[in-house]
């Protein structure tokens, strides 16, 4: 592991939305918008997966309604910021638009790959990069490209690992720092995604976690994951499909610690349960922050 | 040494034709080999895209059965992945894809089938659009008929079969817990033409006569009012193209009008 040291000072200075955190978030699924306008559920927040309203129509009129009644974060999966040959053009134009429309309170995406744009090829994955300094300066660009378009600092996710690279001699933390600093870009810090990768792939969830430069972290990401058995080896896979596990709240209440102003997000994308159930997760995590920071009164709007 | 453009080459060769050998040396292999990692990717890409056509085309899923429809969704996941991340734009030749893997004469309608529920899919994500305004149409009263152009709503598209496609959905729609749909239809009973679209918020569709279908179709290609009609009244000498667009203008369908020495929408 090599340290990545700053080499020129930075546009400007990394800085995560800073604002007093509000009750946790969920996401918003097509099953639940007419539940949620009806019935008004006491979370603090919404995100959306910005390639699911991209068009016109039902989705985008709850999308109007949700947000009449809720701040909005828009999480894109789709940007593919780690491609070596730039991005989709196209696509950052369709969220920018999406994102004039929503004026979301977030806007995120992951440091991953997940298309050849030149070759119009999306692999509806996100794919894991070598961590290099060429890989830095490929994704940093990308970032660059990415927050003048949409004239705003964006949030980059750290992935599930399944696989990691050989050549790859920075770490993931450094590695979102390095952007953080260059671009002034902020982290999402997903700390369900921090517990898979170093089960599967090796490292300590804690250590990762005093690692990831705390004044850049704007939003944390808490799901569920289910455990695969291959070739007698257990892997985690970051499905979504579940509640949060024990000791992913265990890391959790130290990420409440660590990063006190950022959003909380519950995460729920298969096998996508009834809105109740996401309500009490997101209570939850209140319930939880609440405890370590002292403050649980102060989240409730 | 690697770039991170050969990693991503040899990562989509590994995704899309199985093939780890450019990919592995590059994976760090600590307790699990570098293909068994490598697999994991593969096997979401293929379930994943499965389960995406699975939501768009249900009817046909339930037609071919869940095996079938797994086997050709990942055989054209893999011939024909997406171009873009946005999935709900995603499968539009799965029924034609399906319909020639199943070389049978029995199941020609599953490919019409299909495109009905992709014109249903598409209604629902396509872009709003305000409907015209008839009194727009007062601006431009003077014109000749080779000069109007009308626009039809982005979710509107037309379905044409020699099968009673309709119908076929229809009972497809309430599967009987043994699997089995609850009525018998026959395939001889003869074709339909429908035109689908999106009305405020829900996605309707009407059927349309050979000369109205014709007259549909020359105005989706954006062609002029006059070869609309020359073709409608083609198919049927008592085709009424004034009643014809005034059922367009009430049911929503156009969305406005341009002319052919002015694009500009009205």
């Amino acid at each position: 592991m090599i340290a990545v040291s700053p080499i020129a000072s930075p546009a400007f200075e990394a800085r995560a939305p800073k604002a007093i955190a509000l009750k946790a978030g969920i996401g918003l699924r097509a099953k639940h918008h007419a539940e949620i306008v009806a019935s008004r559920p006491g979370v603090g927040w919404f995100e959306i997966h910005a390639e699911n309203y991209m068009g016109g129509g039902p989705p985008l009129h709850y999308l109007d309604s949700v947000r009449a009644l809720y701040p909005v974060a828009v999480h894109g999966v789709g940007l593919s910021l780690a491609s070596a040959n730039g991005i989709d053009s196209h696509h950052l134009q369709r969220l920018a638009r999406l994102v004039e429309r929503v004026e979301p309170m977030i806007v995120s995406e992951h440091l991953a790959w997940t298309s050849l744009p030149d070759q119009r090829l999306y692999l509806n994955d996100l794919m894991p990069l070598p961590y290099t300094e060429q890989a830095l300066d490929a994704v940093a660009a990308n970032i660059d490209r990415v927050q003048t378009t949409l004239r705003r600092p964006i949030l980059i996710e750290n992935p599930s690992l399944y696989l990691t690279y050989a050549d790859s001699p920075i770490s993931e933390p450094d590695f979102l720092a390095a952007l953080a600093y260059r671009t002034g870009c902020g982290i999402l810090c997903d700390v369900n995604n921090i517990y898979v990768s170093c089960t599967n792939v090796g490292g300590d969830p804690f250590d990762y976690l005093e690692r990831v430069p705390s004044h850049a972290v704007g939003e944390v990401h808490l799901a569920g994951h289910c455990v695969k058995d291959i070739d007698g080896v257990p892997l985690l896979i970051d499905d979504h499909g579940s509640r949060v596990a024990p000791a992913v709240w265990s890391l959790y209440e130290r990420a409440s610690m660590l990063f006190p102003e950022a959003q909380t997000l519950i995460e729920w994308d298969t096998d996508i349960p009834d809105l109740a159930v996401l309500v009490a997760e997101a209570a939850e995590a209140d319930y939880c922050r609440g405890l370590v920071t002292g403050a649980c009164d102060a989240h409730v709007k | 040494m690697h770039t991170l453009n050969d990693v991503q080459e040899a990562f989509a060769a590994a995704i899309l034709y199985d093939r780890p050998g450019r990919l592995s040396p590059h994976v760090a292999s600590v307790t699990l080999a570098a293909e068994r990692r490598i697999r994991i990717y593969r096997n979401h890409f293929t379930i994943s895209l499965t389960e995406c056509l699975a939501v768009t085309f249900p009817v046909l899923k339930a037609l071919v059965g869940e095996n079938y429809f797994n086997q050709c969704a990942r055989r054209f996941a893999a011939d024909y992945p997406p171009p873009s991340p946005v999935l709900f734009e995603y499968g539009e030749a799965f029924p034609r894809f399906l319909a020639e893997m199943t070389r049978s004469e029995n199941f020609a309608y599953l490919a019409d089938v299909g495109a009905f529920e992709w014109a249903i899919n598409r209604a629902y994500h396509a872009d709003d659009a305000d409907p015209m305004r008839p009194q727009a149409l007062l601006s431009a009263v003077e014109e000749r008929r080779d000069e109007f152009i009308f626009h039809l709503h982005p979710s509107a598209s037309l379905v044409a079969s020699d099968y009673p496609i309709l119908d076929i959905w229809r009972a497809n729609q309430a599967v009987q817990s043994d699997g089995s749909p609850d009525t018998v239809i026959d395939l001889a009973r003869g074709g339909i033409r429908l035109l689908v679209w999106r009305h405020g918020g829900d996605v309707v569709w009407q059927r349309l006569g050979t000369a109205e279908a014709a007259f549909v179709a020359v105005l989706l290609g954006r062609s002029p009012l006059d070869r609309a009609c020359v073709t409608a009244l083609a198919e049927d000498p008592q085709f009424q193209p004034v009643a014809m667009l005034a059922d367009l203008i009430e049911s929503k369908v156009l969305a406005g009008f341009s002319l052919a020495s002015d694009p500009t929408e009205r």
